[in-house]
C-alpha cells in the first residue's frame, strides 16, 4: 500500500468519525467517489464494535475521548440524563432524572465492553445487587441497574457535597481542626463498619471516595466496586495493577497508591484490615494537611507505604492522644498488627469525641431479661461477628443493677442468615405476591419465613427462634405464602395452594379455613378473628373479609367503593377497633395507592395516608408505609385513627412493589424489625437452556424479571414481559442477534404473550388505560398497531393457538367460577382482515381452569385446574365432547407440549420439570407415569405466566434453572430497637 | 515485593546517562532491565494456569521500583526508561507465550491483558502473540501507530508521555491510538478467523 494511500485511509477514518454515525455511510460513499476498495477499507475500521473503545485501552479509560456515550437529554429507561458529572475508574458519571420516582440520580454509564461479556457482565450485576444491599446512611446507595439502548448503566444514590479530597485540597493542602476531622472519619468508620459486618470491604477508600453533604454527612461512595468491576480473579501479581492504572495518569495514580495498604501493594489478598489501613491514611490527612506517604511519583509513593513510617510529628500539636493510638494502629504495615475491626475503631474515637456524655445521654435502660435476651439473640444471629458484637457492647455502663444500657441512637442494624439450606420464596406459584416472605413473631423471638429448600422441595414455612441457630421446616405447608402470627405468637396464618390455613408453631396438621383463590395478605386479631384478602382484585373481586380461626364461615367486611379496584395488606389494629389495609384505585400501579382504616365492627372507612401502601401500625405509636422502595413513618393517633405528625423516610431500600403494593417488611411488637433490603421487587435472573441431563447454557446472562417466556415456532425468538417498578411489558428476544426489543410500549401492564403458529403475530394479555385485563394482539415484527382480540368486563389471560391457527385459547376469571377456559374462533388473514368470533365457555365450573395448551396435532387441550385441591394437569379432547385425563400425579402447572414426540411436560411442586410420555388412539388418551424431565430444578417465576418454554426441537427448555445465584434471598436484615429510632426520627407528642 | 537497594542504583546511574545523551549506556541498561522484565514476568507466571493473565503495565512499573533509585528520577526520566522497557516488555512476553508451548494461534498461548479494565472486559486476555504479528503488519503501514500502541500498551505510558517520547502532540497520539487499535482489531479477528 503506498503511503499517500494509507494517509488517504488516514484522513477519511478521521474525518468520518467526526460525523454522527448515522451520516458516515452517506459521508464515504461521496468522497469515496466510487473507489470501492477505498470504501470498504475505511468502513470496516468504522464498523469495528464499540468495544474498541476499550480494546487495548489502558487504565486511562475513554483518553482523549471526550465524546460520551450518553448525552444530555437522552433518556436511559426511566432516567433523562442531565449533565456529566464527572469521570471515574468505571466510566462517565451523569446526573439524572428518575422520572418516574421523581428523584435525581447519578448514574455511571458502563464501559462498553462490559455488555460484550455475558458472564462478565452477569458476575457485575450480582455483584452489584449484593452492593445494592448495603443500606446506611453513610453510604452512597446502588440503586440498581439500568439497561436500555443497549447501554448498562449503575444507578446510585446523587450525593450533593463536596469530595473530601476537595476539602481538604487535592495533596491535602488544608488540614481540618481535630474535632471537625474526628466527626467526618466517626462516619466513615460507621460506614464501613456496617459494610464489614456485611462482608463487604471498599478496597478504594480514599478522600475522592468520600463526600461530605452540605447538612454535613458523611457519604463514602464506590463501595466494592471495585471489586465489583474486577472480581476474585485478580488476586496474584495482577493485583499492582493498582500501580500500573495510575501509570498513565500521575494524578490519579499518586492519589490511589498514597492509600493503597502495604499488602495491596504487594498484590496480596485483601481483607477489610486493608479498609482499616485506607481509613488511618484518610484520617492522618484530615489532621495534618498532607498525605501520610507523600511522593513525587507512583513509585516513590508506593516505596513510602512499604517502607516507610509515617511522620508523627506532623500532626498539629493538639491531636488527642487517643487519636495518635488509632493512627498507629491503622497504620502498622504488618495487617496482623493493625486493628482487626473498624468498629473498634469507631468506639475509640466515639470516645475521644465525648468521652463522658455519648454512651450516658444515649442510653436506654431495658429490662435485664430482655437485655440478655437481645444479646443473645444477636450473638447468635451475628454468628462468626459476635465478637464485634460484643466489643460493641462492652461499651455500655457497668450493669450495677443488673440492666445492660444499648445505645438507642445506635440501633442495631444485623444481616441475619435464615438458618436453613433455603432461600426465601417472595412470590408463590400463580397467585403472587402474598405478603411478606418473613416475618417476626409478636414478642420478637421468632422468625417465620417461607423459603424453597436448596436440596429441591416446594416452598414452605420454616420457624427459627432467634435463640437458637437453626429454622424448623412445618410440614405440611408446601407452597404456602403470607404468613402471619396469632397475637399470642401459637399459630401461623398462612395462604397455601388457594386457601386460608393455619398452623400451631409447634407442629401439626395445618387446618383450612377459607377461600382465598389469590390471597393478598391476612391479620389475626386479638379476638380470634382472621382478616385477609382472599382475592387480588384481577381475579374475583377484591375487599377484606373476616374468619373466625377457629373456623365457621367467611364473611365479606368490605366492598371496593367506586374507583377502588382492592383492598389489601390488611392489619387489625390494637384493641380490634379498626382494620388498617391499602387501597388502590387500578391494578398494577401503587405509586398513587393509599391506606383506610374501617372502623370495626362497623363504621365509614377514612382515608389516613396517601402515597402509601402495606401500613401497618407499630406499638411505638407510630404508622408505617411503603413508598418508591422507601419505609415511611409517621406518628399516629390511635384515638383518632389519623395521622398526628410529619412523616419520616425511615428505611430506605425496603423490597416492595410499586406492582402490587406488596413489600418485604414487618415488625414485633417489641420494636424488632425485619425486612429486605434491596428495590425493586421480583427476582431477576438470567434466561437459560435446560437439557434433560440438567446441563444448562446461557441464553441471556443478563438477569430480568421476565415472566411468561414463550419461543416462537421457528425457535429463534423468545417472547416474555419484564417488570420494573412501574412497567410490566412484552419483550421479544432474538437469540442469535442478542438484541432485546420492546414490543408494547403502553403504559399499562402488558404480559403473558403467545406466538401465532405462524410466527407472525404475538397475543397478549393487557390492561390498558386502567381498565380490565383483555386481550390484544399485534404482529410479532412490531409494526402495525395493536389491536384488541377481546372485550370482556373479566380479567383474561391468553393461553394457546390451534395449530391451524384459526382458535384461540385463553382463560377468564369470571365472577361465579373463578378462571375458566375459554376458546374463540378466527377468521380471515393478513390481507383482508382478521374478523375475532365470539369467545365460547370450553371448561367452566367452580374451580380453576387456566393455561390451556393445545396439543400439537389440535386434538387435545392440556391445562391445569385445581379440582383436587391442588393444581394438577389434566388433557381433554377438543373440540369435544369427551372425558378427561388427570397427566400428572403429584402437583403440577404449567403444561407444554412437545412438538416432535408424544410428550407432555409440566412443572412439579418441587420445581423440577417432569415428562409425561402419552399415546393416543381415537378418543383415548393414555398417558404413562410421570417421570423427572430434568432432575435441576427451575425457578418459579412470580406473577401470572409460565416458567419455561420448550424449544421446538424438543430437546431443550427456556427457564431459569434454581441455582445459588438465580435463589432468592438467604439472608434477612434485622433492625433492633426501631422503635427508639422511630422516636427518634419521628417524635410522638402526647 | 519490590525492594529498592542501594545496589540497584547501577541502573539508575546507566538512565541518567542515557538521557544525558550517553548511547552506550542504554546498550549497557537494556539486558539489565529486559533480566528483570524476564524475572518478573516469571515468577508471575509460576504455579499460573496457561491462559494466565499478566497484567504488562504492572510489570514495567515493578521493573521501574525495583530497578531505579526513584528518589532521583524526575517524570521526564521515567516517561523515557518506561519507553524504553515497552519494547523489552513485548519481547519478554512474546517469548514467554512462544516458550509456553504456543503452537498455533489460540493455542496455549499466553494471554496478556493490560489493566483492570481489559482484565474486566476480556478475561481471557489478549493473545499476544497475534498481537505482535499484528503490530508488525501495521508497523509495514505506520511505525509511529505501532508504536504508539507499544508505547501505551506495553509500557502503560499516558497519553502525554506518549507525546513526549514521540515529541508530537497529544492530539495526533489520540489519533493514531483510535485508529491504530480499529486497525489492529480488525488485523487480529480476521487473522483468527480465516
Amino acid at each position: 500500500m503506498s503511503n499517500a494511500r494509507w494517509d488517504r485511509i488516514k484522513d477519511l477514518y478521521h474525518a468520518a468519525l467526526e460525523r454522527p454515525a448515522s451520516a458516515r455511510a452517506a459521508f464515504l460513499r461521496d468522497v469515496c467517489d466510487g473507489d470501492r476498495a477505498l470504501l470498504d477499507e475505511v468502513q470496516s475500521l468504522l464498523d469495528q464494535p464499540v468495544s474498541v473503545e476499550k480494546f487495548l485501552e489502558s487504565g486511562e479509560l475513554a483518553a482523549g475521548d471526550d465524546t460520551p456515550s450518553v448525552h444530555v437529554g437522552q433518556r436511559l429507561g426511566v432516567y433523562e440524563v442531565q449533565a456529566l458529572i464527572g469521570r471515574g475508574g468505571m466510566g462517565e458519571v451523569y446526573r439524572a432524572r428518575d422520572t418516574r420516582l421523581g428523584r435525581d440520580v447519578a448514574i455511571k454509564v458502563l464501559p462498553a465492553m462490559f455488555t460484550a461479556e455475558h458472564d462478565r457482565l452477569a458476575r457485575f450485576e450480582r455483584e452489584a445487587r449484593m452492593l445494592a444491599t448495603l443500606n446506611h446512611p453513610h453510604i452512597g446507595a446502588i440503586y440498581g441497574l439500568e439497561e436500555a439502548d443497549g447501554l448498562r448503566a449503575l444507578v446510585l444514590e446523587l450525593v450533593d457535597g463536596v469530595t473530601l479530597a476537595e476539602l481538604i485540597g487535592t495533596s491535602g493542602a488544608r488540614s481540618l481542626a481535630p474535632a471537625e476531622a474526628l466527626a467526618i472519619a466517626r462516619q466513615i468508620a460507621d460506614a464501613l463498619d456496617a459494610a464489614h459486618l456485611k462482608g463487604i470491604i471498599h478496597r478504594d477508600l480514599k478522600p475522592a471516595n468520600i463526600k461530605i453533604t452540605p447538612d454535613g454527612t458523611v457519604k463514602v461512595l464506590d463501595f466494592g466496586l471495585a471489586k465489583a468491576a474486577v472480581g476474585d480473579g485478580a488476586i496474584d501479581c495482577s493485583q499492582s495493577t493498582t500501580l500500573s492504572v495510575g501509570g498513565t495518569r500521575d494524578g490519579m495514580i499518586l492519589g490511589t497508591a498514597a492509600y493503597l495498604s502495604p499488602e495491596q501493594a504487594r498484590g496480596k489478598p485483601v481483607d477489610k484490615r486493608s479498609d482499616i489501613w485506607a481509613f488511618g491514611c484518610v484520617l492522618y490527612e484530615m489532621l495534618a494537611g498532607r498525605p501520610v506517604f507523600p511522593g513525587e511519583t507512583i513509585s516513590d509513593t508506593i516505596a513510602g507505604v512499604l517502607e516507610r513510617q509515617p511522620d508523627w510529628h506532623a500532626l498539629p500539636a493538639s491531636t488527642p492522644s487517643s487519636v495518635r493510638q488509632v493512627l498507629k494502629r491503622c497504620l502498622e504495615k504488618d495487617p496482623k498488627a493493625r486493628f482487626r475491626d473498624i468498629g473498634d475503631v469507631r468506639l475509640q474515637i466515639e470516645d475521644t469525641i465525648a468521652p463522658s456524655t455519648a454512651l450516658a445521654h444515649a442510653a436506654r435502660p431495658v429490662g435485664p431479661r430482655a437485655g440478655r435476651l437481645e444479646i443473645a439473640l444477636l450473638a447468635l444471629l451475628i454468628g462468626v461477628s459476635a465478637v464485634a458484637f460484643f466489643l460493641y457492647f462492652r461499651r455500655a455502663p457497668a450493669p450495677q443493677t443488673g440492666r445492660v444500657a444499648l445505645p438507642a441512637a445506635a440501633s442495631l442494624h444485623v444481616s441475619a442468615e435464615l438458618g436453613a439450606d433455603a432461600s426465601l420464596v417472595l412470590a408463590a406459584n400463580a397467585t403472587v405476591p402474598t405478603g411478606a416472605a418473613a416475618v417476626m413473631s409478636p414478642d420478637g423471638t421468632q422468625l417465620a419465613f417461607v423459603a424453597q429448600p436448596h436440596g429441591g422441595g416446594a416452598p414452605r414455612l420454616y420457624l427459627r427462634r432467634l435463640d437458637q441457630l437453626n429454622a424448623t421446616p412445618l410440614a405440611g405447608t408446601e407452597n404456602a405464602a403470607g404468613p402471619f402470627f396469632s397475637p399470642d405468637g401459637h399459630w401461623l396464618g398462612f395462604f397455601g395452594v388457594g386457601k386460608l390455613k393455619k398452623i400451631a408453631v409447634t407442629g401439626g396438621a395445618p387446618v383450612t379455613l377459607a377461600d382465598a383463590p389469590a390471597a393478598r395478605g391476612g391479620s389475626w386479631a386479638e379476638d380470634g378473628t382472621i382478616i385477609f384478602t382472599p382475592t387480588s382484585g384481577i381475579i374475583g373481586i377484591s375487599g377484606l373479609w373476616s374468619v373466625p380461626a377457629a373456623g365457621g364461615t367467611p364473611e365479606r367486611l368490605t366492598t371496593p367503593a367506586q374507583g377502588e379496584a382492592t383492598h389489601r395488606w390488611p392489619q387489625v389494629l390494637p384493641g380490634g377497633r379498626a382494620v388498617l389495609y391499602t387501597v388502590s384505585s387500578g391494578a398494577g400501579d401503587y405509586t398513587n395507592a393509599w391506606l383506610a382504616v374501617q372502623p370495626l365492627p362497623a363504621g365509614t372507612p377514612h382515608i389516613v395516608q396517601r402515597a402509601a401502601f402495606f401500613g401497618r401500625y407499630l406499638p411505638s405509636g407510630h404508622l408505617t408505609w411503603v413508598h418508591d422502595g422507601t419505609l415511611f413513618a409517621a406518628p399516629f393517633d390511635l384515638a383518632t385513627l389519623a395521622v398526628a405528625g410529619p412523616a419520616v423516610p425511615v428505611v430506605p431500600g425496603v423490597v416492595s412493589s410499586n406492582n402490587s403494593g406488596n413489600a418485604q417488611v414487618e415488625v414485633s411488637d417489641t420494636g424488632t424489625l425485619v425486612y429486605l433490603p434491596g428495590g425493586e421487587y421480583g427476582s431477576a435472573a438470567p434466561l437459560e437452556w435446560l437439557t434433560r441431563d440438567g446441563k444448562t447454557t446461557p441464553i441471556r446472562a443478563t438477569p430480568a424479571t421476565w415472566n411468561g417466556v414463550q419461543i416462537s415456532p421457528d425457535g429463534r425468538r423468545l417472547a416474555f414481559s419484564l417488570t420494573d417498578t412501574a412497567n410490566t411489558d412484552v419483550w421479544t428476544y432474538d437469540t442469535a442477534r442478542d438484541a432485546l426489543t420492546r414490543f408494547t410500549l403502553d403504559p399499562g401492564v402488558n404480559r403473558n404473550p403467545v406466538w401465532t403458529p405462524d410466527g407472525r403475530r404475538l397475543v397478549y394479555a393487557a390492561s390498558r388505560g386502567g381498565t380490565v385485563t383483555n386481550l390484544y394482539w399485534q404482529r410479532a415484527d412490531g409494526s402495525g398497531d395493536a389491536t384488541r382480540l377481546t372485550t370482556s368486563p373479566n380479567p383474561q389471560y391468553s393461553g394457546s393457538w390451534h395449530p391451524s391457527g384459526r382458535v384461540l385459547a385463553f382463560s377468564e376469571t369470571r365472577p361465579q367460577t373463578g378462571p375458566d377456559l375459554l376458546v374463540m374462533p378466527i377468521e380471515g388473514d393478513e390481507a383482508s382482515g382478521w374478523k375475532p368470533g365470539t369467545p365460547t365457555v370450553f371448561l367452566g365450573g367452580p374451580f380453576t381452569e387456566q393455561q390451556p395448551r393445545f396439543s400439537p396435532d389440535g386434538r387435545w387441550l392440556a391445562y391445569e385446574s385445581d379440582e383436587s385441591g391442588a393444581f394438577e394437569i389434566y388433557v381433554r379432547p377438543f373440540p369435544g365432547p369427551g372425558g378427561k385425563w388427570q397427566i400428572s400425579t403429584a402437583g403440577g402447572t404449567s403444561a407444554v407440549w412437545s412438538r416432535v414426540r408424544h410428550e407432555l411436560l409440566y412443572l412439579a411442586p418441587d420445581g423440577r420439570i417432569m415428562g409425561v410420555q402419552y399415546t393416543a388412539t381415537g378418543d383415548a388418551f393414555q398417558a404413562e407415569k410421570p417421570r423427572i424431565w430434568s432432575e435441576t430444578p427451575i425457578q418459579v417465576r412470580p406473577n401470572i405466566g409460565v416458567s419455561f418454554d420448550l424449544h421446538p426441537d424438543g430437546e431443550r427448555v427456556a427457564t431459569a434453572p434454581l441455582t445459588e445465584a438465580t435463589a432468592g434471598p438467604t439472608h434477612v436484615t434485622l433492625i433492633f430497637n426501631f422503635f427508639d429510632e422511630l422516636r427518634r426520627l419521628a417524635p410522638v407528642t402526647r | 515485593m519490590p525492594r529498592i537497594q542501594a545496589s540497584e542504583t547501577g541502573v539508575t546511574q546507566l538512565l541518567l546517562a542515557w538521557r544525558e545523551g550517553d548511547e552506550a549506556a542504554l546498550a549497557r541498561l537494556t539486558p539489565l532491565v529486559h533480566a528483570e522484565l524476564q524475572r518478573i514476568a516469571r515468577r508471575c507466571m509460576r504455579g499460573q494456569p496457561p491462559d494466565h493473565s499478566l497484567q504488562a503495565t504492572a510489570l514495567v512499573n515493578e521493573a521501574y521500583v525495583r530497578l531505579v533509585d526513584v528518589q532521583q528520577m524526575n517524570r521526564q526520566n521515567r516517561a523515557h526508561f518506561l519507553a524504553m522497557a515497552a519494547r523489552l516488555m513485548r519481547r519478554v512476553l512474546v517469548d514467554s507465550a512462544r516458550a509456553r508451548g504456543y503452537q498455533k494461534r489460540g493455542g496455549g498461548a499466553v494471554r496478556v491483558s493490560f489493566s483492570e479494565e481489559l482484565a474486566v472486559t476480556d478475561r481471557k486476555g489478549l493473545d499476544v502473540v497475534g498481537l505482535d504479528d499484528a503490530l508488525h503488519a501495521l508497523a509495514d503501514l505506520d511505525e509511529r501507530q505501532s508504536r504508539v500502541i507499544e508505547l501505551r500498551f506495553f509500557g502503560g505510558l499516558s497519553v502525554a508521555e506518549t507525546a513526549a517520547v514521540l515529541g508530537i502532540s497529544s492530539e495526533t497520539v489520540m489519533r493514531d491510538w483510535k485508529m491504530a487499535r480499529a486497525w489492529l482489531m480488525r488485523e487480529m479477528n480476521t487473522r483468527t478467523t480465516t
